[in-house]
Formats: structure tokens, C-alpha cells, sequence
């Protein structure tokens, strides 16, 4: 094997492996690491700024804006936590500075309520068997997310599979 | 009627307590945020997010409300009231379906809010979501950019 295809080979590997892009960038002659990004990452980011620029009372209240803490540690989170093809998240402050995201499908509830950074209530239920609920306290661990987002995404398709 | 003043603790800070003056019948409102609203593709529409029907953290959090009889008895408006900022929108319980929860009603006052009361107890998601099913609209939820009615 010569070291083109050494160099191919391990950009495929790393592909399946980690999702990782690989780009080639002929004119430096070298080749660049790209981080996978989800296609809803940067509105993500905008309205995790727009969270953490409330004013105090935003609620009605004297709720203050979510703290960059927990806004911080949710985009980390779900940089990596969610699959590359996860829906978009939907976002909702607290009245301590606390944030929950959530996915609401026609076959899933899944809400994270992050507490603070690293204190998460997670729980998720299915429609297929509503009185089954999942309810777990998440710290640094967050592989129960990402299988509850594939589930999500394989029953959404299969429900739009049988809808059609 | 004027409620009787709260029970504090040595710093002022008003302690949750259920409070006798608060009837079962007298309306309890919670003010929604748009920011409070998500999507739900099973109702094709939006809805408060769980999160509107939660207490602040900490050891003595509850959920903020205001108690509609004291703003009557002031004589003023409760849905105007309620409607500050701008854009909010607001559901209304009774005293009597949040005790039912097992939750307690309890009488804050605060500076800027001499009609605010807190909820107190345990908030799990099944709670949570029989409060939402039973909020009753108070004044319309309307997201920003929307115009607001009186």
C-alpha cells in the first residue's frame, strides 16, 4: 500500500469510526482534522446566546438569564452526545439560570434538564408504551442520550414509512 | 380580605408553608414566557415546555404565581396585571386542583410584587404535566413579535 491509499484508508477508517471529515487542503499541501457539526449547531449556539442574554424578570418573575455555565456545558454536551443526524434540539431556560432541551416527535418525548454543568434529569418517554418512562440523573456519562436520539430517529422514520 | 403575613425565618426570607388565607376556589395565575414555548409535532402546534410548571432550584424553591384575589382586591385588572414584560401570557389553577397535587400554596410578597405567591413540593414530570393539562388560559400566549390583546 502505497501512502496515498495508507492516508485514504485511515480517512475512511476515521469516518466510520468517529464521523470525523477529513479534508485535504492541496494548495498547503497538508491535510486538516475537521470536528463533525451538526447542520443545527450554529442556530443551536444562537439561541443559547440569546438564553444567557435575558434580563432578570424575562419570566414575569425574577428569573435571572441562563449563567454561561450551563449554557457552556449543554452545546458540549450536545456536540457530543448527539448523532451527527439527530434532530434539532429545542431549548427552554429555567428560573434559577438552569436550561432544558428537549425533542418532541410524534413517537418521543426526551427531555434533559440541565441543573448545572454535569447535574442533569434526563427522561424520555415513547408513545408506543407511555407508561413506561425513563427517568435517569446523568453527570458525565451521556451514551443513554445519544442510543434515546437514534431510537428517536429510527421510530420517527418508521413512522413516516408507515404514514406513507 | 387582607391575607395574614407569611412565616419567615431569622433572615426574612418568607418559608414554604400552606397558607390557611388561600381558599380552594381562589385562583392561583403563572405567568408563561414565549421563551416557555416549544414545539410538539403531536399536536402539530406549540405548547409551555415542561419547564413553565417548575419550581426554582434550591432548597426552598417553589414555582413563583400570583394570587389573583389580592390583585382583584387592589383593584386592579389580574389579566393587565399579569401581562408584564411584554409578550407574556399567563394559565390560572385553583388553590384547591395544586393542593390535590400534594403541592402547597403559600403567600410571598416581594418589592416589585406585593401579589406574588410560590407553589411548593415535589415537581416530578407527572405532576408536571397533569399542571399542564389542567392550566387553564388566562391571557393568550403569544410569541415576540405578536401583537398582544387586552
Amino acid at each position: 500500500m502505497n501512502r496515498t491509499q495508507s492516508i485514504n484508508a485511515f480517512e475512511r477508517r476515521l469516518q466510520v469510526d468517529t464521523g470525523a471529515n477529513v479534508s485535504s487542503h492541496v494548495a498547503f499541501s497538508s491535510r486538516v482534522l475537521c470536528e463533525p457539526r451538526h447542520a443545527w449547531r450554529q442556530r443551536v449556539i444562537e439561541r443559547l446566546d440569546e438564553l444567557c442574554k435575558l434580563q432578570v424578570g424575562w419570566d414575569g418573575y425574577q428569573a435571572p438569564p441562563v449563567s454561561f455555565a450551563n449554557a457552556h456545558f449543554a452545546a458540549s454536551m450536545l456536540a457530543s452526545a448527539c448523532p451527527l443526524d439527530a434532530p434539532e434540539p429545542q431549548i427552554v431556560p429555567g428560573a434559577s439560570g438552569d436550561l432544558q432541551i428537549e425533542w418532541h416527535t410524534e413517537t418521543t418525548d426526551i427531555e434533559l434538564h440541565i441543573r448545572a454543568p454535569n447535574d442533569v434529569d434526563a427522561w424520555r418517554v415513547v408513545m408506543s408504551a407511555p407508561e413506561r418512562e425513563d427517568q435517569l440523573h446523568l453527570t458525565m456519562d451521556f451514551r443513554v442520550v445519544a442510543d434515546w436520539l437514534v431510537e428517536l430517529s429510527e421510530a420517527s422514520v418508521a413512522a413516516r414509512s408507515s404514514a406513507a | 380580605m387582607p391575607l395574614d403575613p407569611p412565616p419567615r425565618d431569622i433572615r426574612g426570607e418568607v418559608l414554604p408553608h400552606d397558607h390557611a388565607g388561600i381558599l380552594p376556589d381562589d385562583g392561583v395565575i403563572r405567568r408563561i414566557s414565549p421563551h416557555h414555548l416549544i414545539y410538539d409535532a403531536k399536536i402539530q402546534g406549540k405548547r409551555p415546555s415542561s419547564m413553565a410548571f417548575k419550581p426554582s432550584t434550591g432548597e426552598r424553591g417553589g414555582m413563583s404565581v400570583d394570587l389573583q384575589n389580592l390583585i382583584g382586591e387592589a383593584g386592579l385588572d389580574p389579566k393587565t396585571y399579569v401581562m408584564s414584560p411584554p409578550w407574556i401570557g399567563a394559565v390560572c389553577f385553583t388553590a384547591g386542583q395544586l393542593r390535590a397535587e400534594g403541592l402547597t400554596v403559600g403567600y410571598d410578597p416581594v418589592a416589585d410584587n406585593p401579589y406574588h405567591g410560590q407553589v411548593w413540593g415535589t415537581f416530578s414530570k407527572q405532576v408536571q404535566k397533569r399542571l399542564a393539562a389542567l392550566a387553564a388560559e388566562f391571557v393568550p400566549i403569544r410569541e415576540r413579535g405578536e401583537e398582544q390583546s387586552s
